[in-house]
């Protein structure tokens, strides 16, 4: 489904050059829930940004659903982050002039469904997250761990491959952030891949498969859990969408 | 998408109405000035008989004698003729119509002697002037053709003297005295006011048109006098009206209808043997002697109806509203700058680099069509400040559709190019920056 | 203590707004001076001397339609009231007045074969009768007055026996000043001495390359359109006259028209309207200008405040004082300012070239320069002010919080 083979990023200013990663490789399979860890300045963040696209990468292959990304236009890649991949943030990102239902609109609206299906698709998702009856209120009206509901309500209302998450707890307390972590282990086994990045050990232990990253490379590459197989798994994604 | 656009440029507009009202602001002013200053010279420059401007000629002979000359024009032809010219000229049958024309004017003397009498300017001319120029009737008609060759007391007059006069009643068949004499009123026309006022370019490029029309060939039995410009070059010795009609003095003007290059072929050979005719009896002595035909559009340009100041003033205006567009830029970058994370957000939930560019183009446009109705809203302001400040021009100073379309055009060409580069700029970002933290 | 380096890494590094500011400035300088050259020039124009008492004249205009048999008579019997009426100083009858915008020109020369040569300067040809000069109120600088008898009234062509001509002519026909005297020449053998030269006095079109050059004849002209001057004792009593002489003409001899009963104030308000035009013109579009200017630094000013509201609270923990931070935005802003000026200056330049190629525009006015610059100069400051004054009121503490 994603895969990374001796992926290469330098910055690079007048006077120094970074290498943020190096002969970075790495395969994710659906239904995985993948945490990457690693401390800050290990390439995380860059990982990241390369893995949604925001950022291209000097060498190396990316192949994100059989297609080689490195091969794509900004509108193409824009396409493919638009329909497979659905990004959850630390600081949430909702968008604060728009309400709940308008932010969860705006991968759709790139998207080009019909109003109607727009819609069906909106309510859908904040039913998921559970703040169907908040529709019209402002992000500032909500508490943090609500924001970041509906951040992952506007990731999963396109039905993306997988989810993009980073830090998804860093800013909340810690009963707000275990509410979103279970949310986001349900939606896991519902079917949708999560790669979540994050600094914290004890919430990456709950994740399948842990990847550690330090100095831009791959440092620790274990498996905690047999992969679901991918066949059941993708059913399961249409049944709850139909739902 | 267009109105999820419009919808996200309203929402944007309501987050920074101080920096967006600075903007419709920058631009309002500079569309409003350079709408006022370019309606004056579109007013000013607008051909004002379309449809015969390049079938109507003016005709200029050059009479002056050996050394003479004229600097007042480019062509050094003068711009009038002489009264046996304009008579003799008038003998040609090629043109299609054919008109002498002089201004002049006269004491109004009012039947009733409680009304006091009162000066109007008038025109002297043939009966085809009225056709030619498509001068509308109210009442009555032009008077008989044979009046141009065996004059009679008959006169035309406009509308606002036969309201005056009148009452607005059909007076044709009465009496109108001009000075000690009785005319008897032929018809009535209704409001003609040619802007600028092409048919006569000597007296005043935007004057009001004259309210009294009588035949050209009461000249010489009532003497009347020129209210225009007379030039003269030659030591005559003029002591009387008599000596001036047979002088070379220049006074009268004339126009002729040529329908087609070949008429107005035609018409130049008849003018040119007429200068050799005359050439033997001592007249068109100057090795420049000739003829020169210019039409309405070639007239009003020599005649420069659009004053050098407008040229001046369009140019100050132009660079005005650049002025107000680099300050829009800059009001964009700082605007767009302050919207990088939203962007950042978009680009993140699958939104291309032409989406975002064009949802910001939207943006500018939107602030542009504002700008253009604020600007519309002044252009009017300006106009009417226009008006007192040249009262000769009040008449012609508005805006017409043509005008209104181009404001809004303008100022939505300026802002959107305005918008050009920060757009560019906000869509080039790298939208990783704005999603860590926020 | 101005860091100059230090702000201009800093501008560098916003290239874009710093270059818009630039450019702003410049154009604005550039139709700032450009615009008051022009108005100034127009100033001077509307501001030359007329050599009239001006605030105390007034003009009309009879048209009499009636059986004129005795025009003269008429004329005298007109003029003898007029100089009767309480507050008249003096009145003449002229077939054409200064400043009105119409009249008589013709070409005269200092001998038959100049004229014959076309070496003819234009004139203005000012017929009235003796009491022409004292009703102007134009100084006398050499020769004589007319005199009673050399009037003539007529409706043919005169015999003109005396000339009083304007110093302007006198010194562009008779370089050596020696015009006194002289015999001038109108061409078909026409020959008239100057008696008297006259200091100074506006002709009738202000545009006019030959405006100060002007010829008074003794003589009336009978016609039946006629001008009449009046001369009032004081602006007052002329515009007392101003609302009863047409009545009291008429009601000497009704079979007239008057027309134009005008002040010659406003005559000169009419002759130089569209100069005023243009001049309010161009004040509005200098003062929209360096106002729209001065917004736009206020607009940017900001939004560099704003975005460097983090790195200023550093700058004050390190120990800036208020007025480091003020003066780093004054100065930052003296930088462009002059950046602007300089480019500004160079647009004025070529930008007056080109007018002045286009549109014959007198000499421009290089005076305007210094002037501009100090005032460009100014409009930064004060629009740099009220930003730079909130970014040193940035509390220190922000350096510690994180946005």
């Amino acid at each position: 489904m994603l895969k990374m083979t001796n992926i290469k990023k330098i910055f690079r200013t007048d006077l120094v050059e970074t290498h943020a990663l190096r002969n970075f490789s790495l395969e994710v399979n659906e239904g995985e829930f993948v945490a990457v860890t690693g401390p800050s300045g290990s390439g995380k963040t860059t990982f990241l940004n390369i893995t949604g696209m925001l950022e291209t990468f000097n060498s190396g292959t990316y192949m994100l659903d059989d297609k080689d990304v490195s091969q794509l236009n900004d509108n193409q890649r824009s396409k493919l982050r638009n329909e497979k991949i659905g990004f959850i943030f630390q600081s949430f990102n909702l968008i604060p002039d728009l309400n709940l239902f308008d932010n969860v609109d705006v991968p759709l609206r790139y998207r080009g469904f019909s109003a109607k299906e727009r819609k069906q698709r909106i309510e859908n998702a904040l039913e998921r997250v559970g703040l169907s009856a908040r529709m019209k209120h402002l992000p500032s009206q909500l508490s943090g761990g609500q924001q970041q509901r509906v951040a992952i309500a506007r990731a999963l209302a396109g039905e993306p491959l997988f989810l993009l998450a980073d830090e998804p707890t860093g800013n909340l307390d810690s009963l707000m952030a275990r509410q979103v972590m279970q949310l986001l282990e349900e939606i896991n086994q519902q079917g949708t891949t999560i790669i979540m990045v994050t600094h914290d050990a004890e919430l990456a232990r709950r994740a399948q498969r842990n990847i550690h990253i330090v100095d831009g490379q791959v440092s620790d590459y274990q498996q905690l859990q047999p992969v679901l197989d991918a066949q059941e798994e993708s059913e399961k994604v249409a049944e709850i969408a139909k739902a | 998408m267009l109105s999820y656009y419009l919808k996200l440029s309203w929402l944007s507009i309501k987050r920074t109405p101080i920096l967006t009202s600075l903007m419709i602001v920058a631009i309002g002013l500079g569309i409003g000035v350079s709408m006022t200053v370019l309606t004056v010279n579109y007013m000013m420059d607008k051909d004002p008989i379309p449809e015969k401007s390049h079938q109507l000629y003016h005709v200029q002979l050059y009479t002056y004698g050996k050394g003479h000359s004229n600097s007042n024009t480019e062509d050094q032809f003068p711009v009038q003729l002489t009264y046996p010219d304009a008579m003799n000229i008038h003998h040609s049958n090629v043109p299609l119509r054919k008109t002498r024309s002089l201004s002049t004017g006269f004491s109004v003397i009012p039947e009733s002697a409680d009304s006091p009498p009162f000066i109007e300017s008038a025109r002297a001319i043939d009966h085809q002037f009225f056709d030619m120029f498509k001068v509308p009737f109210l009442f009555g008609a032009t008077w008989d053709a044979e009046i141009d060759q065996s004059p009679r007391e008959v006169v035309v007059i406009n509308t606002e003297l036969n309201d005056q006069l009148f009452n607005g009643e059909n007076s044709v068949g009465r009496t109108l005295n001009l000075g000690t004499v009785s005319y008897t009123i032929v018809g009535v026309i209704s409001s003609w006011q040619p802007a600028p006022k092409f048919y006569d370019l000597n007296n005043g490029n935007f004057n009001d048109s004259e309210s009294i029309f009588i035949p050209f060939s009461l000249l010489p039995i009532h003497e009347i006098p020129s209210w225009g410009n007379n030039n003269g070059w030659k030591n005559e010795n003029v002591n009387s009206y008599q000596d001036k009609l047979a002088s070379e003095i220049m006074w009268n003007q004339y126009w002729v209808e040529l329908p087609n290059e070949e008429i107005k072929f035609a018409y130049l050979q008849w003018i040119e043997g007429y200068i050799s005719e005359q050439q033997k009896i001592g007249r068109f002595q100057h090795e420049k002697a000739g003829v020169s035909l210019k039409n309405v559009v070639q007239w009003m340009k020599t005649n420069q109806v659009v004053p050098s100041d407008n040229s001046i003033l369009v140019g100050l205006s132009f660079m005005f509203l650049a002025v107000c567009m680099i300050n829009t830029i800059g009001l964009l970058l700082a605007k767009f700058l302050q919207r990088a994370p939203e962007v950042g957000v978009r680009r993140a939930l699958g939104a291309s680099r032409s989406q975002i560019f064009i949802q910001h183009l939207v943006d500018v446009s939107l602030i542009g069509v504002l700008g253009g109705l604020l600007g519309l809203a002044l252009g009017q302001l300006g106009l009417l400040g226009v008006k007192t400040l040249y009262t000769s021009y009040s008449q012609l100073v508005h805006m017409d559709l043509t005008l209104i379309v181009l404001a809004i055009a303008i100022a939505l060409g300026a802002s959107i190019t305005a918008g050009m580069y920060p757009a560019w700029l906000i869509c080039r970002t790298n939208p990783s920056v704005y999603l860590k933290i926020q | 203590m101005f860091e100059i380096k230090p702000i201009l890494s800093a501008l560098l590094r916003h290239k874009s707004s710093t270059l818009l500011i630039i450019l702003q400035i410049a154009i604005t300088f550039a139709v700032v001076v450009n615009g008051t050259s022009i108005i100034k020039q127009r100033m001077d124009l509307m501001s030359r001397d007329t050599g009239l008492v001006n605030d105390k004249l007034i003009t009309l205009n009879i048209n009499s339609f009636g059986k004129n048999s005795d025009q003269e008579s008429n004329i005298r019997a007109d003029l003898e009231l007029l100089r009767s009426l309480p507050g008249v100083v003096d009145a003449a009858p002229m077939n054409q007045i200064p400043l009105s915008g119409s009249g008589d020109s013709s070409g005269v020369a200092v001998s038959q074969e100049a004229h014959d040569n076309q070496e003819v300067t234009g004139a203005g040809m000012y017929r009235g009768d003796s009491h022409m000069l004292n009703t102007l109120g134009v100084k006398l600088v050499a020769g004589r007055l007319f005199s009673e008898d050399e009037v003539t009234y007529t409706s043919e062509r005169p015999d003109v026996k005396a000339l009083i001509i304007t110093q302007s002519l006198a010194d562009n026909l008779f370089p050596n000043g020696d015009a006194l005297g002289k015999l001038l020449y109108f061409g078909g053998g026409i020959q008239v001495p100057i008696v008297g030269i006259v200091e100074h006095m506006s002709g009738s079109w202000v545009s006019w390359s030959s405006f100060d050059n002007n010829v008074l004849m003794p003589m009336v002209q009978l016609q039946n359109f006629r001008r009449y001057l009046i001369r009032a004792e004081d602006k007052q009593a002329a515009n007392h006259l101003l609302g009863e002489v047409e009545k009291l003409l008429i009601e000497r001899n009704r079979e007239r028209v008057v027309t134009g009963v005008r002040s010659m104030d406003e005559l000169i308000e009419r002759a130089y309207s569209d100069d005023s035009a243009m001049m309010t013109i161009l004040w509005i579009v200098v003062i929209l200008l360096v106002l729209i200017t001065a917004l736009g630094i206020v607009g940017i000013v900001s939004f560099n405040v704003n975005q460097r509201i983090k790195q200023i609270g550093t700058r004050r923990a390190l120990g800036a004082t208020k007025a480091d931070i003020l003066r780093y935005f004054v100065t930052e802003n003296l930088l462009i300012t002059s950046l602007g000026l300089f480019v500004g200056i160079m647009m004025t330049v070529g930008f007056n070239v080109f007018l002045a190629d286009q549109f014959e525009m007198p000499e421009f006015n290089w005076a305007l320069i210094p002037i501009g610059t100090l005032i460009m100069f100014v409009i930064g400051i004060v629009s740099v002010w009220l930003p730079a004054q909130r970014a040193s009121k940035v509390s220190p503490a922000i350096a510690t919080q994180s946005i």
